[in-house]
């Protein structure tokens, strides 16, 4: 399973890192409209500046291909790692470092060429800008039926997912029940997917980008632009409508959690080559207008690190992405601005958890009786149950007999602790090392009762022992 | 017709507008009877406010050279009032900018040449 998870990652993973390398560094830097987040110029082209543009480009596209490379080896090495948990963590934080790695050149790169800009006397046309008349909101592709028959599809499923939670559609096989487990299932992707829906029209009202004097050619270019992106988002909202009927197949027919893993593979899958096929695309289109890019707004300074976009004086919350493809927000605009806090504040929790996984994973549990109270500590003490309150205790020989199910805390391969429900009863406190087997079951005074056991089944007997002998 | 915006230009931004709009009419890039975007339209191009826009056309529809209506928006007029003369305010406007160019050295064809360029 933990091996199935791994290659979910490596397949979500390694392709998004290699289109974040070709989407970032230009291949052919003379044919492109930026370079590093900095408009392409012709100056750039002339005598010396050419070397020494060649030789900005060169070194930090080195450095990201190394990077890319890297990290490709390091995805293939994580596949190696047992443990549900010790994957998460690992391919978490490999995701966020890889992608953190991979801006890193791309920065220096949209630095280097602001200095030589600055250098050559190229002043940027802050403030400028430039708009089609004729085109203006008059450039469209996404079509409206296509993207709401998946969305009526998707808000279908989750209706029958509820009816059948409700038991007005009778079931004879299948795990569904009172906990509403499908229509929770099926309901993030349905949120996922309106998500989606608002996404595609947000994306097809995008400021028509100026390429050209030529009123058609701005007017195919961008048609060919938003049709690209409307059919993403299309094929994208069909892919989660079919893992959500696939889900609910596993879930009534055939459950397992096998099944479910290969579905989300085959999900993952068909998401990457959609990412794939949309980037491929859209370069196509970029390669067909590069000779036609006669006119292009020079805003620079908008752009912090090439990459976030920051103007006080554009109303506009969504712009077009500098680099890549899709949109970003004016980190200007109060809702920007919001968005780039709950952004930070995203990150920070993420690390934190990663980092408090990680600890969890790496730390063993430790039960000890002490003096009067049995204690259960792992990092800090978690469970001090005093001896006083213990009205029985029982000594069990297989944690993996017990019928749990997690309602708060941790539920790893190698550790459970928390609130769980156990063979029905609720509200019990558990503080266990699964792989060491044996438990001990704690009845206590008006209180929960209590599942715990040390790292290993020696130290259970042991503190067993104390209890049944010292209490 | 591609409209140019400078935020940091002394000019409004409606009277750069209203500007390029007038010259696009008169230099043929706006046909006469052509649909000009919505207020809204333009004014998320642009990325400025609604109430901007709004100032343009209305600037333009009172000097008579677009025209508006509920159903169809705004279009270029179909016919526009010839009043062959120039306004007051131009000819000031024309007078500093021959006198700027004369005190720095521009000659006289240059600047009527420049004129029969904009005038074609």
């Amino acid at each position: 399973m933990a091996f199935l998870f791994g290659l979910i990652m490596f397949i979500c993973c390694t392709p998004a890192l290699l289109i974040a390398y070709v989407q970032l560094y230009p291949k052919r830097w003379t044919e492109k409209k930026l370079i590093f987040g900095v408009k392409n110029r012709k100056e750039y082209k002339e005598g010396e500046t050419t070397a020494e543009v060649e030789q900005i480009v060169e070194k930090y596209c080195s450095w990201g291909k190394r990077i890319v490379i890297a990290g490709c080896v390091i995805a293939g090495l994580l596949l190696l790692l047992h443990g549900m948990a010790l994957q998460t963590t690992a391919w978490t934080a490999f995701f966020m470092l890889a992608f953190l790695m991979i801006n890193i050149p791309y920065i220096l790169g949209n630095r280097e060429m602001k200095a030589l800009k600055r250098r050559l006397g190229l002043v940027s046309e802050s403030g400028v800008s430039l708009v089609d008349l004729s085109n203006a909101g008059a450039v469209h592709a996404l079509k409206p039926a296509a993207i709401w028959a998946p969305s009526i599809c998707a808000t279908l499923l989750v209706a029958v997912a509820l009816l059948m939670d409700l038991h007005v559609i009778p079931l004879k096989n299948g795990i569904t029940g009172d906990r509403f487990e499908m229509t929770m299932a099926m309901a993030v992707f349905w949120l996922c997917d309106l998500l989606f829906l608002a996404l595609s029209y947000v994306f097809d009202g995008l400021k028509n980008e100026v390429i050209s004097t030529d009123r058609d050619v701005n007017a195919n270019y961008n048609r060919a632009k938003k049709k690209n992106m409307a059919d993403y988002f299309v094929v994208y909202a069909w892919v989660m409508v079919a893992y959500m009927a696939a889900m609910m197949v596993s879930y009534v027919l055939l459950p397992s959690e096998m099944l479910d893993m290969i579905s989300v593979l085959v999900f993952t899958l068909s998401v990457m080559l959609a990412v794939v096929l949309f980037v491929m695309r859209q370069k196509k289109i970029e390669a067909r207008y590069e000779k036609e890019m006669t006119l292009l707004a020079d805003d620079d300074d908008h752009w912090i690190a090439g990459m976030f976009y920051y103007n006080p004086k554009d109303k506009r919350l969504n712009v077009e992405k500098r680099v890549g493809v899709g949109g970003t927000v004016n980190m200007a605009h109060p809702v920007g601005k919001l968005l780039a806090l709950f952004l930070a504040f995203s990150i920070i929790v993420t690390v934190q958890s990663v980092v408090w996984i990680g600890q969890m994973e790496s730390t063993p549990i430790r039960l000890s009786a002490q003096e009067d109270r049995l204690v259960c500590h792992q990092l800090k003490d978690d469970y001090v149950i005093p001896f006083a309150e213990i009205t029985s205790v029982e000594w069990g020989e297989d944690v993996h007999s017990l019928r749990m199910t997690r309602n708060s805390g941790v539920g790893m391969d190698t550790l459970l602790k928390g609130n769980f429900t156990v063979d029905g009863e609720g509200g019990c406190k558990v503080f266990l090392a699964p792989q060491g087997k044996a438990y001990i079951r704690v009845k206590t005074v008006n209180g929960p009762t209590y599942y715990v056991s040390g790292a290993s089944a020696e130290e259970t007997k042991e503190v067993y022992d104390v209890l049944l002998s010292g209490r | 017709m591609i409209i140019r915006i400078d935020e940091l230009s002394d000019v409004p931004i409606y009277q750069q507008i209203r500007n390029q709009i007038v010259m696009g009419i008169s230099g043929g890039e706006l046909a006469a009877g052509e649909q000009l975007p919505t207020v809204r339209a333009l004014a998320v191009e642009m990325g400025i406010n609604t109430m901007t826009v709004s100032k343009a056309y209305q600037l333009l529809k009172t000097e008579g050279y677009i025209m508006t209506d509920r159903k169809n928006g705004a279009r270029v007029r179909t016919t526009i009032d010839k009043q062959a003369s120039i306004p007051d305010t131009n000819k000031t406007e024309l007078r500093r900018i021959v006198s700027e160019a004369r005190i720095s050295g521009v000659p006289k064809e240059e600047i009527v040449k420049l004129v029969d360029e904009y005038y074609k």
